[in-house]
């Protein structure tokens, strides 16, 4: 490796780029440390607004108030179930159609191609959407209504395409020499190295369902298979001190009350932690994946 | 090793999928139950039996309050809450399952969040499939359109039959409800829950601990209310904290503080309704343009440029005003009366004190403009418009269903006050009074899907303050005296649920423009970013150009119509 002495001129650009990256780490971060600190701090303290960064009193009434919530445990079952099922069927799917896309010998690729890509700028809508879910798939009121409209993308088939060519086309001929066939050269050669590809695939939809919330809003009326960010959105939405005889019970607790102007924060909280947790694991493929196409040669 | 564990996981995986298989059902309203609620041995027999009642087999006897004599089930679509205080309507809740043992009517709730509920109704309604038995769609002019489109039952041809109770109910209550809901040819698309006027109202609130060290009273008139402002203003850190964070006048948002200082002026404008008032000749006119308009305008700018108006009232929110009382820095704000007990808690003295009145409401100002004051009623209905699916199968006991839960006695008071025995009890003069228990709490029937529903229901004085006679007395006393002092009244031009075919059509050309930029103009004018005096000939010509010559047309054929 070479190394230079940085010039003047070098060492304040670095320095302007240090403080740029520091100013969206620190936007990006402030929003995230404070919904933990508020959710976590002592009710009087967040509801008089307090907190600005730390938390004031730890105090996790919040975050049990939430999770006390029988139906919470239920939302986040739900979310798992939609985020596991859905990402592992949308990778494969594809997966599946990105490989023959990525195929030189695949004479019609070009025709499916340009069929894909018209549905990036132009779709049905909304209600002829709903209309072929509910009244000729027949899953109103299913879990499949989650999972299968969105189980695979025009963005993510191009990504993913862009990927396979990539490989080199000898490891595939040698294979095919061998008399591999098409199958095992896709399943024993191609997807081993697609490991990058595949964890940013696994990510998108992770993501994606994860914070699904409109498919589950039309299509699920039944409250036991509602996800939890339907749940998040509902209770960060409305206001905590809404109602009018439903304050009752709070008559001679008014700690109680002000737990409640917390719970918006623990909710968030509390289904963003899993995505904090799993990112760490994910982000050197991520890194590796994102790059995917930039560089062409 | 790695194998037999990857296999595993895809076993379970596989397992996991084949669970999720087949939980669509498909509902079919004459399905009976394979449940009914069975709990606690039965206390005593009365027509309130609450659902804590002895196993109910399958072949009970049958009662009079039942609507048929198999159990069937219905399908309901609504909204999931009012907000995050109540329960998701469901059959574990006690209210519910009460109702199913009343009627003999099985519910499959079909629940969609409150926000963006609209969006999912719109899908359903356009897509007119899978939509349930009873469909709650909130905005009445949404309703009836759906109706009239085809959707749902006209009512009135069933009227006579499946809607007793509330016939009976509207008639005692002395308010003509359905004519609101009622088109021109007499079709009626849905049923809306009723509000009535004296259940409460937006009111000035004045903050108890500023007032004793002032040596004030709560102000009857503009001029003492402006005087105590500046008192405030003037005694420096009052509220003792050692900052300068005092604000002397706010609200939830700059609507409420027109809503109710407007009426010192002579304003019916309310919560955006009745953006238009009629003369004692019968000529409507706009109140956006007005004279009236212009000074309250010109005094909240007042207000605005002596700092004893919130500097973001603009922007504010009830969450925002909940953080300012919470932080003890709130003089004077203004909010729904009921809420004067639960934002005093919030502060200081409210922490130590629960039940204490530290925010003590007050009445609409007298002025130079207006020697009476008064307040306009709130809205009459509670926006819960609820439809009958014109494809169900059971059409008729869906409407007597939606007509016990409006206005069946024994249902009604259920709903309102809860069971006996775990709520409340019989005095000895043989009224019902609230249950205090050991603690000193009452039970939360709001945990019971209780108290405000998700359906058509009515809210009135004796609902609202059931609970809190008990433990804060003030609260029904103190709205008492101030509707004595600044009496609730009607407008002269007068609400509507529903509207004609050519109203409805011009209002839609000229309402979101006329909204859009009145708002605008309303906020810069009272922030001094633009000068009334400078202004306003400007503002009135551009609303004219916007339509609003067609917006009191269309008003003065609603008054003309209904007056």
């Amino acid at each position: 490796m070479h190394h230079y002495r940085k010039t003047a001129g070098d060492r304040f650009f670095d320095f302007i780029i240090s403080l740029f990256a520091a100013v969206v780490v620190i936007v990006t971060l402030y929003p995230l440390i404070y919904t933990i600190s508020i959710s976590i701090s002592n009710p009087v303290s967040a509801a008089r607004g307090e907190v600005w960064l730390l938390p004031k009193g730890i105090d996790f009434q919040a975050i049990k108030t939430v999770l006390d919530d029988k139906n919470v445990l239920r939302y986040y079952y739900n979310t798992l179930w939609y985020t596991a099922v859905g990402t592992i069927l949308g990778v494969i799917v594809t997966c599946l159609g990105a490989y023959p896309l990525s195929r030189k010998e695949f004479r019609h690729r070009s025709l499916f191609m340009k069929m894909i890509t018209i549905t990036m700028f132009f779709s049905g809508g909304l209600i002829p959407t709903y209309i072929v879910v509910t009244s000729y798939l027949h899953l109103y009121n299913s879990r499949w209504a989650i999972i299968l409209p969105s189980l695979t993308a025009a963005w993510y088939i191009i990504v993913a395409r862009s990927f396979f060519e990539s490989l080199p086309d000898e490891i595939v001929e040698s294979a095919r020499i061998d008399g591999a066939s098409e199958y095992r050269i896709f399943a024993q050669l191609v997807l081993p190295l697609s490991k990058p590809i595949l964890a940013v695939l696994a990510l998108y939809f992770a993501v994606g369902y994860w914070n699904s919330y409109f498919p589950a809003l039309l299509y699920l009326g039944k409250q036991e298979l509602q996800p939890l960010a339907v749940y998040v959105r509902s209770v960060v939405i409305q206001s905590a001190l809404g109602d009018l005889n439903a304050a009752v019970q709070t008559m001679l607790n008014p700690e109680s009350m002000m737990t409640a102007l917390q719970v918006k924060y623990a909710v968030v909280t509390v289904s963003i932690v899993p995505m904090l947790l799993i990112y760490p694991f994910l982000s050197k493929n991520l890194e590796k994946g994102l790059m995917i196409g930039a560089v062409k040669g | 090793m790695k194998k037999i564990l990857a296999l595993i996981l895809v076993a379970v995986m596989l397992c996991s999928l084949l669970a999720a298989c087949g939980s669509k059902t498909e509902e079919t309203p004459a399905e009976t139950p394979a449940e009914t609620p069975a709990e606690a041995p039965a206390e005593e027999p009365s027509a309130q039996e609450t659902p804590a009642e002895a196993e109910e087999p399958e072949t009970a006897e049958k009662k009079d309050s039942w609507l048929c004599d198999e159990k069937t089930t219905l399908t309901v679509f609504t909204y999931d809450r009012i907000n995050n205080t109540y329960e998701i309507p469901s059959n574990d809740l006690e209210f519910w399952k009460w109702m199913e043992d009343y009627t003999n009517v099985h519910i499959e709730w079909e629940v969609a969040p409150v926000t963006g509920y609209e969006e999912v109704l719109s899908a359903k309604l356009s897509s007119g499939t899978d939509l349930a038995d009873i469909v709650m769609v909130r905005d009445p002019l949404t309703a009836n359109e759906a109706g009239l489109n085809g959707a749902f039952v006209n009512l009135s041809d069933y009227w006579d039959t499946c809607f007793t109770n509330t016939e009976t109910y509207y008639n005692s209550i002395g308010i003509d409800y359905r004519s609101l809901f009622t088109n021109e040819d007499g079709s009626m698309y849905a049923l809306d829950g009723t509000l009535d006027p004296y259940n409460g109202h937006v009111v000035l609130m004045y903050n108890a601990e500023w007032l004793e060290k002032l040596n004030r009273e709560v102000p009857e008139t503009l001029d003492d209310f402006t005087s105590l402002l500046r008192a405030m203003q003037e005694a420096g850190d009052i509220n003792g904290n050692g900052k300068d964070d005092e604000i002397y006048l706010t609200s939830s948002g700059i609507t409420h503080i027109l809503d109710i200082l407007g009426n010192s002026f002579g304003i019916e404008q309310y919560e955006g309704w009745n953006a238009t008032v009629a003369d004692e000749n019968g000529v409507v006119h706009d109140e956006y343009t007005s004279e009236e308009m212009k000074n309250a305008i010109t005094y909240l700018n007042t207000l605005y440029t002596d700092g004893l108006l919130d500097p973001e009232i603009c922007s504010m929110s009830m969450d925002a005003l909940s953080e300012k009382v919470a932080a003890d820095r709130v003089g004077v704000f203004i909010f729904y009366s009921a809420f004067s007990y639960n934002y005093g808690q919030l502060t200081s003295a409210g922490l130590a004190d629960p039940l204490g009145e530290h925010y003590i409401m007050g009445p609409t100002l007298s002025s130079e403009y207006v020697e009476e004051p008064y307040m306009i009623f709130t809205a009459l209905y509670d926006n819960t418009s609820t439809g009958v699916n014109i494809h169900s199968k059971n059409p008729e006991l869906a409407m007597k269903w939606l007509d016990v839960l409006l206005a069946d006695p024994v249902a009604t008071q259920t709903r309102i006050i809860g069971f006996e025995g775990t709520c409340w009890e019989y005095d000895e003069n043989g009224e019902p009074t609230p249950i205090i228990k050991e603690d000193g709490t009452m039970e939360d029937i709001a945990k019971m899907g209780c108290g405000q529903i998700v359906l058509p229901h009515y809210q009135n004085e004796d609902s609202l303050y059931f609970y809190f006679d008990v433990q804060v007395p003030w609260m029904h006393e103190r709205w008492l005296e101030l509707t004595e002092k600044s009496p609730l009244r009607a407008p002269t031009v007068p609400q509507v649920a529903v509207m004609t075919d050519e109203e409805r059509e011009k209002l839609d050309l000229v309402n979101t423009d006329i909204q859009t930029y009145w708002k605008e103009m309303r906020d810069k004018f009272i922030k001094g970013e633009v000068s009334i005096d400078a202004e306003w000939d400007t503002y009135v010509s551009t609303l004219q150009q916007l339509g609003l010559d067609t917006f009191v047309e269309v008003y003065q054929s609603v008054y003309d119509r209904t007056k």
